[in-house]
This record gives C-alpha cells, sequence and structure tokens, in this order.
C-alpha cells in the first residue's frame, strides 16, 4: 500500500463519495411503502446507535451517565441542542472531579 | 411530523444564503468535539507516515472520520489496498441510508444538486438536518449549511493538526468526544412518540453497545439502524402497541 498511497487515498474517495450519492440516486425512485416504514425509524435506530455506546466508553461509565440524564432533562425541558452539550459536559466534567 | 411520509416537501423553497446560514449556525455546537477529533487524526496520520499533502487531502476528498481513522491505522499495518478499501466501504455504507432517509424531505422542483449535497453528508449534518426536516424548518439549503460547516470546522482543524503538530495542547484527557453521543441524544429524544420509537431506540442502543466491543463505529451505526428500522417496520406493519 506503501507504493500506492495516492492511488488508495483516490479510491477511498471515489468508494466514500459513493455511498453518499447511492441513496440520493436511490431515493429518485418510487419507494415501497415497508420502505417507507423502515426510513421512518432510520433517525431513531441510528440516533441510538451513535448515542449508547459513546455512554458506556473509556471506563469512566457513571460520569457519562449521570451527563446524559442531566443533557436530557435540559433538551426535553428547552429544546436546545447546544444545552444538551453545555449541561452534559459540565455535569460529566463535575463527576469526573468528584468521582 | 414524524409520520409524514415526505409529505412536506413541496413546502420548502430553494436554498438561500439565509437557509445556508441557518444549517451552518446549528453545527456550531458540535466544532466543540469536531476540532479536537480532527486535530488529533492529523497527528495520528503524520506519525503513521502519511505527508502533510496526504494527510490533508484524506479530510477535503475522503470526509469521513472512522474511515480516516481506519485509513491511518490499515496503513500501518502495511495491509493490501482491498482490505482497507473494503474497511472504507463498510465504514460509510451507513451514508446510503442517510440519503435515502433525508431525499424524501427534499423538493422534486426545484431540484437541489444531489451531487453536491451528497459529499458534505456525515451522520452530524444529517442529523441535524433530518430532525430540521421533522420540526418543519428543514431544507436543502440547511442540509448544505450543516454539511459545509462541519466541512470546514474538520479541514480547518486537520490543516491546523497537521501543519502544528505536536506544539498543539494535548486535549485528550478532557473526554471532548463526549459532544457527539450528548448531540445526538438530544437529537433523539424528541423522537420518541410511541412505544415503538422507544423499543426500537432502546434495542439499537443496546445492539450497539455490544456491537461497539468487536467493530467500528460506522459497522455497528449500519448494523443496528438495518435491524432495528426492520423491526420497527415489521412490527408498525402488525398494528402491535405502538
Amino acid at each position: 500500500m506503501r507504493d500506492h498511497l495516492w492511488l488508495t487515498i483516490a479510491l477511498a474517495a471515489a468508494i466514500t463519495y459513493l455511498t453518499r450519492v447511492a441513496g440520493f440516486a436511490l431515493g429518485a425512485r418510487t419507494i415501497p411503502p415497508l420502505v417507507q416504514r423502515f426510513l421512518r425509524f432510520v433517525p431513531i435506530a441510528a440516533f441510538a446507535s451513535l448515542t449508547a455506546p459513546g455512554l458506556s466508553a473509556g471506563g469512566e461509565t457513571l460520569p457519562r451517565l449521570l451527563a446524559a440524564v442531566a443533557g436530557a432533562v435540559a433538551v426535553l425541558r428547552f429544546g436546545r441542542l447546544w444545552l444538551c452539550i453545555l449541561v452534559g459536559m459540565t455535569v460529566y466534567w463535575l463527576a469526573r472531579l468528584i468521582g | 411530523m414524524v409520520t409524514g411520509e415526505g409529505d412536506e416537501s413541496g413546502a420548502i423553497g430553494k436554498p438561500t444564503l439565509q437557509e445556508i446560514r441557518r444549517g451552518a449556525v446549528a453545527l456550531l455546537p458540535l466544532w466543540l468535539g469536531i476540532i479536537p477529533f480532527a486535530a488529533a487524526y492529523a497527528l495520528l496520520a503524520r506519525t503513521s507516515g502519511l505527508s502533510p499533502a496526504q494527510t490533508v487531502a484524506l479530510s477535503l476528498f475522503v470526509f469521513a472520520g472512522s474511515a480516516q481513522l481506519a485509513f491511518v491505522r490499515v496503513g500501518q499495518e502495511n495491509a493490501g489496498i482491498f482490505s482497507l478499501l473494503l474497511t472504507v466501504l463498510l465504514l460509510n455504507l451507513r451514508h446510503v441510508l442517510y440519503a435515502l432517509s433525508i431525499d424524501r424531505h427534499l423538493p422534486r422542483r426545484p431540484r437541489p444538486p444531489r451531487p453536491v449535497l451528497a459529499h458534505f453528508l456525515t451522520d452530524e449534518a444529517y442529523g441535524m438536518s433530518i430532525r430540521a426536516f421533522m420540526d418543519g424548518k428543514g431544507s436543502a439549503g440547511f442540509l448544505f449549511g450543516a454539511g459545509l460547516s462541519l466541512f470546514v470546522c474538520f479541514n480547518l482543524a486537520t490543516l491546523g493538526g497537521t501543519l502544528l503538530g505536536g506544539v498543539l495542547p494535548d486535549t485528550g484527557g478532557f473526554g471532548l468526544e463526549m459532544v457527539f453521543p450528548l448531540s445526538f441524544l438530544a437529537l433523539l429524544l424528541p423522537l420518541l412518540r410511541s412505544r415503538l420509537d422507544v423499543a426500537v431506540a432502546l434495542g439499537a442502543g443496546a445492539a450497539a453497545v455490544a456491537l461497539s466491543r468487536v467493530t467500528s463505529g460506522g459497522v455497528t451505526v449500519l448494523a443496528t439502524t438495518i435491524v432495528g428500522g426492520s423491526i420497527g417496520a415489521f412490527l408498525m406493519e402488525r398494528r402491535l402497541p405502538g
């Protein structure tokens, strides 16, 4: 691979772009009802998968879970994403300091 | 709006500068996590033997954090090109689902330039934009702005990490990567409007925790989203309590 690094980078870029553009190309077709129902759950399942592993990582599950609970309360109460980050990170750092 | 099947498509105007700015601003809080991530990637890429130009090129043209990290790690092991490219493909396949999911909300006319939007599609831009669409505030311009915001931040931080290298403070101990799960938690919670939604989220989350111990993030999201989405669609069809 060392000898063909630029070629490999170009191929990786092409493959990544294809994965990004393919869904848009498929989306132009008529989507069957079953697939539409499937797509309804895509954000929910994807967001859950992008959240859960990060909360149990790094051998500090408790501070991360506390941060998630505090962030959840903040976003459900005020509906602002940045507030979830602000409150969550503050609690996370405090919990790490104390623990 | 969650149950809407792209019915708001016609209401969305063409991307205006204002829409683009809204998307870009919406992504600003995530810069806190993106900057250290991209800078750390650049350092890793440089120490693994990539040239400065190659380090920057990966961020510009691949623009997918997990695939770039895999590229650097697999490259260190001097594995074959084929296995490396297969890894890149698997890590990025989830984008197909994202594009399918968001395409239903984009207007048919005037048709936004999907080939351009595609390059800027990331977990974060997808997440912010699909939520905006569900809340009735989405647009092609918003999607582009959110994607561009991440792209600019990611590439500036890559450039910084590449040029400054070891001069940068090591932020690894601050746990700034926590910004990402917190962001997706904030995107997720308002979507949970039925028992079925909650069941799909809990199932996908639990499966993701288990899977993440044996595989990378991109593959985990792909697998759990396919399984979670299928189970959700199946149960919805059966009209079980939801």
